[in-house]
């Protein structure tokens, strides 16, 4: 009756009033590759893994009152790569692209093979970079759920795992090097890694690089696990002519002033961490030009001091972390959230903020490395000497974009008297000790990395060149973390059978600890 | 608006008339008729005996009438027995008696029929206006608490704005939102959810409720089970609050009613704070340069040793002047949080004029409310139109027309959640010494600007958090109009017709005015946020009236509607990176350009439609028996799919029975009988829900979400997944199903009753959002599934224990048992997540085979289930990581064997109220006492509140004469050593020897281990990142003194010499005070931070707060 006094009932009329005005029923690949981009930093994952976990083990920091004993624990919150960012967001964009590529007309899909291939280099990475800390993680059942697939994705073992995304790199690889760029389409402004806008040939050629420098990252952590595959690999890539040469190939997110915004108790924003001892006064020795990238002079001084790192050195101290606000230097801001309003009544900044994911100095320190070992035949003192000049310049070109205030550009002279007068200068007795510092130090944005390097390597430790405090309660020495704590589904999980599975597998190696929170064990590549 | 215009005007008119052609020859004559217990009747009719000359009474019950000093006056009520009286004085008060045979309660139901009680085939409630106004709260579904059986309602937190929570019979789905219809003069409203989150901190504005003005009503009508609602079939499973307005009366001249209340609410309680030890953790005072004693810089510091500071574990309070930490010279006192509240004001004033003649009546109202709460700088002012007029054009058309308008203004809801909800701040990490009042107006930063900071010059976070109280201003205006117009058609006789349309259309506009917090109060922010939203809806409806005969009487409707909603738009644009201007608060202002964002695609400003027929009737039988049916089918645009496929369509119907058994002859003809009235009822019915506007069309699919601020600082749009849920191609209605017996049983002439109830009711095919594993790409996928089962009894007695002419006493009792079941959910999946606590630690749940709210968390004390057999289920003690001072301490059951434990359900087992209420002669006294059994609740600022030593929890153990144990260690002797009475986890070592399976109190016996020094071992029990969250979930029930109202009808003698018509006084307390409860620690019981169906936590919450105030109403 009403529908014949409204006269309305067609069902077409329902349909039109339940259209979300805001739907799309599909996007761009390109959209995905940018939001996989834009999703891959977190400001949980800053705040609780990396200011308040990685940078206080890493001793680059300290808390407002100094590194307390049980800041050398994982607590709460720590992992945000694993659910929030990689199978949350960055994961699953990514995989979306070859699915809206197939959804492309048919003449369109063949311009967009470069970008499949560009996004399985970044989705390979992700993948690499949450199971460097997690161990065994679902890969290749995982993200099948939006297309037609489980819903409950069995674990990778990390061993296989890491030989998946080597192929999956390598086949990327080979294919930007074979596939004609003039009939592709690239991703340009979609691709905030190279904010310029690059042209499709040299998009290929600028993720070719990072391809090559990607697998020799990974094959770095079988050094201990397996010397042969990482030579073998180490070897295939460097066969490749197109490599990393500048600090300008390296692969960064950058963003603006407000994509990790400095407000207000925010979690991004460093304010109340202090800069660490044990590198302010290695880097003052050195005259290491990197020093006002990283910190800010003492207000009180105006001069750079760096706060005790160890536990201990907590209550003799009470005095100097009662003023620490004053007292002693600061992380500089800008260089992590270039909004930061510094106080000069000149308001927020307005700079550029950066992310690494795998610098070229990254790369040189690893083929210097590679060398020392005789891995390779590459040259430890010329690749030492690259990497130390690509970190500072690198962190320099940062710096000035990202409006450091008072900041003065690093001079070619600087760097060639740090290389060669100060004692950062490459001495061959000593070459491991010193790649593996000055690795360090570049990892000042990474500390994730630099994590992964001194498990790896042990360094730097209390009697490298740059060297640690040692970390005590009560004089009892205190270990650090070695892998995520995992947290246990419930049996209620659609996925706990699977994960007691990867339990019982990674528990099978020995090391990995008496249970999944137990995060002093070891992930299979993490041989004692 | 036009024509209400015209009709008041021409009202008006009439009643000058009239007024001037009083008869002469008679003298006035005017009195107000009561019930039996003393309320006011209005209604009443009230003629000259042998003449057409009559009139009713008014809403006081007053009357006024002209009659001949001979003649008798006729008064005569549906249910009252007639009385003739003759006019031998000028004024007399007039009690009427209720007719006890012929019971004929009337009720609204269905689309706002009124409707004889005996007809009625399942559970109504009607609840006056009178008593809900008298409770003093601008929320009229607060003022329901505990007066109907079958109703849970629980109050807002965040101050008058705030909105209160009402389920009616359980949870009949899985979804936050279990509120049920509201429906006022046709028009259908849908309470939202509002409030905080487990994570962070909200103002809750609170939903659409306090812009509807209690004072214009009638009557609410309490529509529970699903044949009651299944009329209004999609939108109804949580039942229907069906409310009548107030409308004018015929009468001679102009009826006007003023009345006027003031309450005030007083905090007057807080948790148990211990007020016997200050800041720091040890017992005596280390010196400065001169001499003076000082607080504790580190431990009493908030800045100095982030989330482990603030200790009250310092020296005794003796009053004596100590440095504190900002370099001031206080005594050594406990500070005392509750002056920093003041006292609530509610202060309402309404007057409404009224009249009418033969063929028009108005009412206009307005009402104007003033509302302060009891935390500085929140309040809730409001202004109410409402104009009801009724006109008859010739004897074919009745017209009703019906306005409200709603103008209301909210500055600063009560903080709920997070670091600055008012209780949290004063107790987190704040030593019992932090002087609050000295920061109360001394929070800024003179010399810098900002808020004072830093650990010399806000060492305790008072300036922080006075600054975000008063610096932060977030100011709401709101308006509502509500407009029906009903047109009635009599066709022919017996045959009428209805055509319904109204509209709602509600604007907003938020201003959040933040002073920056930096140096020359850089920072700050300004946002606008504006919102609209219209519905309309309109109805159309035969209805035929029939008698056959002397035995059957036949009641029958037809019709159909549509409900559209027409959507509209919240924007808010903000200002970005700061103000230019500290203080300007304006959008030009911006540092950098400002932010705007737009919201049109969630409800409320989604656009909807849904069409309905329906037909519906009662057949009676010799007044005794009747047999009803009704039957709705929806189109609805909700379930309908962006490319034309979707099943749009669902059928409701409801079938009952009602026997009135004292219509037999055995009992109509036998006097003897003890029974008075006696009827049984049974009814079985349909109601439903739909997934959200646009649902179908959202999940699963992309849109734009966000920007990227890129490199060259422009946001550029990302284009990505709408969300992480699957999306489901079929999605058809939720079906709920209900059935319902019942029987009203009345004794003694109806001095004793009973009204029970029992239901059934089972909700299918939930529209549900079921986790799934987030490495598939999903984090949840939609689907039809499961059944929850609400199965309960409800039982009012009414009694009258006590009845003479001058004195009686009335007493009601409710009684409510509801169990809320989860039967089932989708295959392979046992456990749905409804609403978290303390951030993710803890959830209420829907666990198939068990209570909805199941309470569940991993972060409860873990049992010993190791190597010893003997100690097995003992508390576990271990290292755990991040424990203040490496002290062992508890273990989480998680952490310890991978356990999550069930700590509990947050439904109530029952609920119960009782109100009495007693009168003398022209005054009257009336108690409500109402409880909740059984239910648990989780406290964050119990949790919280308990690490740092603020609460009375932490005395035991802090030293010798508290039972502290006493040890040594490195730092020489002690007294606060604490035995945790608990076993050591398997693997524990120390040195070489393995504690595992050994007691705490044996370890320290084999001196192995210390005792753990008091601070540490509270804090880490209850610190965020080692605490045990099953430390603060406790159960919660209670029995509250809700309300005591005196009443006093001031003699005529009074009033007329004031030339008023009626004088009626009454004092009224609310919320006076806990008979029973359970809530620990002194955590107030009642303050959750939102209204959602599974919500059971506080975190901040409120003082105990407790009101006191009286009401003036006058007839003119």
């Amino acid at each position: 009756m009403a529908c014949l006094a409204i006269g309305a009932c067609k069902k077409s009329s329902f349909v039109d009033a339940n259209i979300n005005p805001n739907t799309l029923y599909s996007v761009d690949p390109a959209d995905q590759f940018l939001a996989a981009a834009a999703g891959s930093q977190d400001d949980f994952e800053f705040f609780y893994d990396v200011l308040r976990a990685e940078n206080l083990w890493m001793q680059y920091a300290t808390g407002a009152g100094g590194t307390q004993a049980g800041a050398l624990n994982i607590t709460g919150n720590f992992n945000g790569r694993y659910a929030k960012v990689f199978y949350g967001r960055t994961g699953t964009d990514l995989s979306d692209v070859p699915n809206m590529v197939s959804k492309l007309p048919a003449s369109e899909q063949p311009k967009r093979v470069n970008q499949v291939n560009i996004a399985a280099i970044f989705k390979a990475y992700y993948a690499f970079y949450v199971s460097d800390i997690n161990g065994d993680i679902p890969y290749s059942q995982a993200f099948q759920a939006r297309y037609g697939g489980t819903v409950t994705p069995k674990y990778d073992r990390q061993q296989a795992l890491f030989d998946t995304l080597d192929t999956q790199i390598k086949k990327a690889v080979a294919s930007l090097e074979s596939t004609d760029a003039s009939t592709q389409t690239a991703y340009g402004a979609k691709d905030p890694f190279f904010p310029a806008g690059l042209s499709a040939a040299d998009e290929a050629l600028a993720w070719t690089k990072i391809g090559n420098a990607l697998r020799l990252k990974i094959a770095m952590r079988l050094m201990k696990r397996d010397p042969n595959k990482l030579k073998s690999i180490a070897t295939e890539v460097l066969a490749d002519a197109k490599q990393m040469s500048d600090y300008t190939d390296s692969w960064v997110l950058y963003a603006g002033p407000s994509y990790a915004n400095s407000a207000n108790q925010g979690n991004w924003n460093p304010t109340g961490f202090l800069a660490s001892k044990p590198v302010v006064d290695f880097m003052k020795a050195t005259g290491d030009p990197r020093l006002q990238m990283y910190y800010r002079p003492a207000i009180k001084s105006g001069t750079y001091i760096g706060a005790p790192t160890n536990p201990d050195s907590i209550a003799p101290n009470a005095n100097l972390f009662q003023h620490s606000d004053s007292l002693l230097s600061q992380l500089q801001h800008r260089m992590f959230t270039p909004d930061y309003d510094e106080g000069d009544g000149a308001g927020g900044g307005s700079g550029q903020a950066f992310f690494p994911f795998l610098t070229y100095a990254e790369y040189c320190f690893i083929r210097a490395e590679l060398g020392a070992k005789s891995i390779t035949n590459d040259d430890p003192q010329a690749w030492y000497n690259k990497g130390v000049e690509a970190s500072i310049r690198f962190y320099d070109a940062r710096a000035q974009a990202a409006k450091v205030t008072g900041y003065t550009p690093v001079s070619d002279q600087k760097i060639s008297d740090y290389l060669t007068l100060s004692s950062a200068k490459f001495d061959a007795a000593k070459a491991l000790d010193q790649i593996y510092c000055q690795a360090y130090l570049d990892f000042f944005r990474q500390p994730s990395e630099a994590w992964a390097w001194w498990k790896r390597t042990g360094y730097p430790n209390t009697t490298s060149v740059l060297a640690w405090e040692p970390t005590t309660l009560n004089g009892a020495a205190l270990t650090l973390p070695r892998r995520a704590a995992l947290n246990i589904l419930t049996p209620a999980d659609l996925n706990y059978q699977n994960q007691q599975d990867a339990f019982a597998a990674m528990k099978s190696d020995g090391n990995w600890g008496d249970n999944p929170g137990d995060f002093k064990g070891r992930v299979w590549w993490d041989m004692p | 608006m036009r024509k209400s215009k015209t009709l008041l005007l021409l009202t008006m008119l009439c009643c000058m008339w009239s007024t001037a052609l009083l008869a002469q020859d008679r003298i006035p004559v005017s009195g107000t008729v009561r019930d039996s217990v003393g309320n006011p009747l209005s209604g009443i009719s009230v003629s000259v005996k042998g003449t057409k000359t009559g009139t009713t009474t008014d809403v006081l019950g007053n009357f006024k009438i002209a009659a001949g000093r001979e003649e008798s006056l006729v008064f005569s009520g549906i249910g009252y027995l007639s009385q003739t009286v003759p006019v031998s004085s000028s004024a007399f008060n007039l009690v009427m008696r209720s007719d006890p045979k012929n019971l004929s309660e009337v009720v609204v139901t269905g689309f706002g029929q009124r409707k004889d009680i005996r007809k009625v085939a399942y559970s109504v409630t009607e609840i006056k206006g009178d008593e809900i106004t008298r409770a003093n709260n601008a929320n009229f579904v607060a003022a329901l608490q505990g007066k109907v059986a079958g109703v849970y309602v629980g109050q807002g937190a965040g101050g008058p704005s705030s909105s209160a929570k009402i389920r009616i019979r359980g949870n009949n789905s899985l979804r936050p939102n279990t509120q049920p219809l509201i429906v006022i003069d046709g028009i259908l409203i849908q309470p939202g959810n509002t409030g905080a989150d487990s994570w962070g901190s909200n103002k809750d504005f609170g939903n659409i409720v306090k812009d509807l003005n209690p004072d214009d009503y009638e009557s609410v009508d309490v529509l529970k089970g699903s044949a009651a609602t299944s009329l209004y079939g999609s939108i109804a499973q949580n039942g229907v609050l069906l409310i009548t307005t107030k409308k004018g009366r015929a009468r001679k001249d102009l009826g006007i009613t003023l009345t006027h209340t003031e309450s005030f609410d007083k905090a007057y309680k807080l948790p148990d704070y211990q007020n016997v030890y200050g800041g720091g953790i040890k017992p005596t005072f280390d010196k400065d340069g001169s001499g003076n004693d000082i607080v504790d810089p580190v431990y009493a510091n908030i800045y100095l040793t982030p989330g482990e500071a603030g200790y009250s574990y310092g020296p005794k309070f003796d009053g004596h002047m100590v440095l504190d930490l900002d370099g001031k010279m206080r005594p050594w006192v406990a500070n005392d949080p509750l002056k920093f509240f003041i006292t609530g004001k509610y202060i309402n004033t309404n007057l409404a004029i009224e009249g009418g003649n033969e063929s028009s009546t108005y009412r206009f109202s307005w009402s104007n409310l003033a509302n302060n709460s009891v935390m500085p700088n929140n309040r809730m002012d409001r202004n109410s139109f409402a104009l009801k007029a009724t006109h008859k054009i010739g004897k074919i058309f009745n017209l009703q027309a019906s306005v409200n308008y709603t103008m209301s203004r909210i500055r600063n809801p009560i903080l709920q959640g997070g670091t600055y909800s008012p209780l949290f701040a004063f107790t987190y990490l704040m030593p019992r010494n932090a002087p609050i009042m000295d920061y109360r107006n001394n929070y800024i930063d003179s010399a810098r600007g900002g808020y004072k900071t830093g650990p010399s010059k806000d060492p305790y976070y008072l300036a922080h958090t006075m600054f975000h109280l008063f610096e932060e201003n977030s100011i709401r205006k709101e308006s509502n109009l509500l407009a029906d117009l009903d047109l009635t058609i009599n066709i022919a006789p017996g045959l009428t017709g209805l055509v319904r349309t109204n509209v709602t259309n509600y604007n907003d506009n938020t201003e959040d005015k933040y002073l920056g917090t930096g140096a020359g109060f850089s920072g700050g922010s300004y946002s606008l946020t504006q919102s609209s939203y219209r519905n309309i809806r309109v109805q159309g409806l035969l209805t035929y009236t029939k008698d056959f005969g002397q035995d059957f009487s036949l009641n029958a409707s037809a019709g159909g509607e549509t409900v559209r909603d027409l959507g509209g738009f919240s924007e808010q644009v903000s200002t970005n990176g700061g103000l230019v201007v500290p203080g300007l608060y304006n959008i030009g202002n911006s540092v950098s350009s400002a932010n705007v964002s737009v919201n049109n695609s969630n409800w409320p400003y989604a656009t909807k439609r849904i069409d309905a027929v329906y037909a519906y009737g009662d057949l009676t039988w010799q007044n005794m028996l009747t047999v009803n049916a009704s039957l709705r089918n929806d189109w609805t645009s909700t379930l309908a799919y962006q490319d034309g496929h979707g099943k749009i369509t669902a059928l409701y119907p409801s079938f009952g029975l009602s026997w009135v058994f004292t219509e037999l002859p055995m009992f109509k003809e036998s006097n003897k009988s003890i029974l008075s009235f006696g009827k049984l009822r049974a009814s079985l019915g349909w109601s439903g829900a739909y997934p959200d506007a646009y649902y179908t069309n959202t999940i699963g699919f992309y849109r734009q979400n966000g920007t990227f601020n890129n490199s060259g600082n422009a946001n550029q749009p990302l284009y990505t997944f709408d969300g992480s849920t699957l999306g489901n191609k079929d999605l058809k209605a939720e079906r709920t199903r209900e059935l319902e017996f019942g029987a009203d049983i009345r004794f003694f002439d109806n001095r004793l009753g009973f009204d029970v109830a029992w239901y059934k009711k089972n909700s299918f095919n939930q529209i549900l959002e079921l986790a799934a594993p987030p490495e598939s790409g999903v984090t949840s996928r939609a689907v039809n599934a499961g059944n929850i089962q609400n199965q309960g009894i409800e039982i009012l007695m009414t009694a009258t224990p006590v009845k003479t002419r001058d004195f009686q006493w009335n007493a009601t009792v409710n009684f409510t048992r509801n169990r809320n079941k989860i039967i089932a959910l989708v295959p392979g999946t046992t456990t749905k997540q409804l609403e978290l606590a303390f951030g993710a630690d803890a959830s209420a749940n829907a666990v198939v085979g068990k209570d909805y709210g199941t309470v569940l968390s991993n972060y409860a004390f873990a049992t010993y289930s190791g190597k010893n057999a003997a100690v097995q289920g003992k508390r576990v003690v271990g290292n755990v990581n991040g424990a203040t001072g490496d002290y062992y301490t508890y273990m989480r059951s998680g952490n310890y064997d991978g356990t999550t434990k069930t700590l509990g359900n947050i439904m109530e087992r029952w609920m119960g109220s009782t109100t009495q209420e007693f009168r003398y002669k022209d005054i009257s006294v009336s108690v409500q006492i109402d409880a909740k059994i059984g239910g648990v609740m989780a406290s964050a600022s119990h949790q919280y509140g308990s690490e740092s030593g603020n609460f009375k929890n932490s005395l035991p153990g802090r030293n010798a004469s508290l039972g502290g144990v006493t040890y040594t260690d490195a730092s020489g002797s002690h007294d606060d050593g604490i035995i945790p009475d608990a076993v050591f986890a398997d693997g524990t070592m120390v040195g070489a020897t393995d504690l595992g399976g050994m007691t705490y109190a044996d370890a320290v016996k084999a001196n192995l281990v210390k005792p753990i020094p008091a601070y540490a071992y509270y804090e880490n029990l209850s610190k965020w990142s080692t605490g045990i969250r099953e430390y603060s979930i406790f159960e919660n029930s209670w029995v509250a003194v809700r309300e005591v109202t005196v009443g006093y009808n001031l003699p005529a003698s009074i009033y007329k010499k004031i030339k008023f018509s009626s004088l009626r006084v009454s004092v009224t307390g609310r919320n006076l005070g806990y008979l029973h409860k359970t809530a620990k620690d002194g955590i107030n019981p009642e303050g959750f931070y939102n209204n959602n169906s599974a919500g059971f936590a506080e975190y901040g919450g409120l003082p105990y707060i407790r009101s006191l105030g009286f009401s003036v109403k006058a007839g003119f």
